[in-house]
């Protein structure tokens, strides 16, 4: 029972892991000594191998000299945006462009709201100027 | 040693120690460094942004190129991504738990991924963009033929099989790495490599004599 457990295991770490065992996770060390002593399990790694060959026949592309050249030369026409600016784009990026005019425009209405009422007059003091009918001065 | 898989690891700025040959461990220095030049680029040291781009570039255009299949659009996406990070620094957090090059493999792939929404399905690899180091022009053609057959079956894969595959295999990220960068779960991850690499396979059987 513990072979044949041994044995499906090993089939799956092969499949996810490669037929590298060193490239194996740590805690299956025990696990990729057994497969590398075991004949059955030889010809899995060999077809595993061939696999892994194949797949790396894949053409590596070939980067242009002077990329990294051009990145550097572009960025220079670029400046950094300051962080002040950058919570601003944070914020722009969290939230629409809608709710963002929302808050606004009720930001304002609120404090236009404010600045508009009389101010509370003192106690004790009488705001009122006008004068009663018929008195004399 | 032979084979892809140290030189892969070289290739792609990962140290393997003598005493852990099991695991790929990233570099210390080279994370650290990747953290110092940002703090400085959030500076506007434009010397640093330099060495960032040189340390770099390469190895995401090769990337882009796996997801786009066109040279041209490729550096594009890979020069919009770095401008990216002159222009907002601060886009990536050193606080984060998260590596430099984690967070940006991210932005590149979710990169190609619109473009290729966009468009028409992945093709091949330019062929002006291919460097071809093979001996006998007979053999070239064979190599040639079997490289575009790979090309063509990873090119039908489901979207995120194809990411799997490329970021776990030909990246030779992590499991954990890769699975952070397309946003699953490890297990998710796993199921899609899994299923990724038995298409191909049955698709190349041909190939490898697999049955």
């Amino acid at each position: 029972m513990n072979m044949t457990n041994d044995s499906t295991e090993i089939r799956a770490m092969i499949a996810l892991y490669g037929s590298d065992t060193r490239l194996w996770p740590r805690e299956a060390r025990e696990l990729a000594k057994t497969a590398s002593s075991k004949p059955e399990f030889a010809a899995l790694f060999e077809q595993e191998k061939r696999f892994e060959q194949l797949l790396r026949s894949r053409r590596e592309p070939a980067i242009t000299g002077d990329l990294c050249d051009r990145i550097i030369f572009a960025s220079l026409a670029r400046a950094p945006i300051p962080a002040i600016a950058g919570w601003m784009m944070e914020l722009r990026n969290r939230f629409n462009r809608t709710a963002i005019a929302a808050m606004l425009a009720l930001g304002f209405a609120i404090g236009f709201g404010i600045l508009a009422q009389p101010p509370s007059p003192a106690p004790g003091v009488s705001h009122s100027y006008t004068y009663e009918e018929g008195a004399i001065l | 040693m032979t084979g892809g898989t140290f030189a892969g690891a070289r290739r792609s700025g990962v140290r393997v120690t003598s005493a852990e040959p099991h695991a790929l461990v990233e570099a210390n220095d080279n994370t650290l460094d990747d953290a110092w030049l940002l703090s400085r680029i959030t500076q506007g040291d434009h010397d640093a942004f330099a060495q960032l781009v040189r340390r770099h570039a390469p190895r995401f255009f090769r990337v882009a190129c796996r997801f786009t299949g066109n040279g041209t659009e490729s550096e594009d996406i890979v020069q919009d991504a770095f401008l990216k990070i002159w222009e907002r620094p601060d886009l990536w957090k050193s606080d984060r738990n998260t590596a430099f090059t984690t967070w940006f493999y991210r932005i590149v792939v979710n990169q190609c991924l619109d473009l290729a929404k966009k468009k028409r399905p992945v093709g091949l690899v330019d062929e002006q963009s291919i460097e071809d180091g093979r001996i006998t022009q007979e053999q070239s053609m064979i190599e040639q033929e079997r490289s575009t057959l790979v090309e063509r079956e990873i090119a039908r894969l489901p979207e995120r099989q194809r990411t799997a595959l490329n970021l776990c295999f030909y990246e030779e990220l992590s499991n954990k790495e890769a699975a952070e960068i397309m946003g699953v779960g490890l297990k998710a991850l796993q199921a899609l490599l899994m299923r990724a690499k038995a298409t191909l396979k049955n698709e190349l059987k041909i190939f490898t004599g697999g049955t």
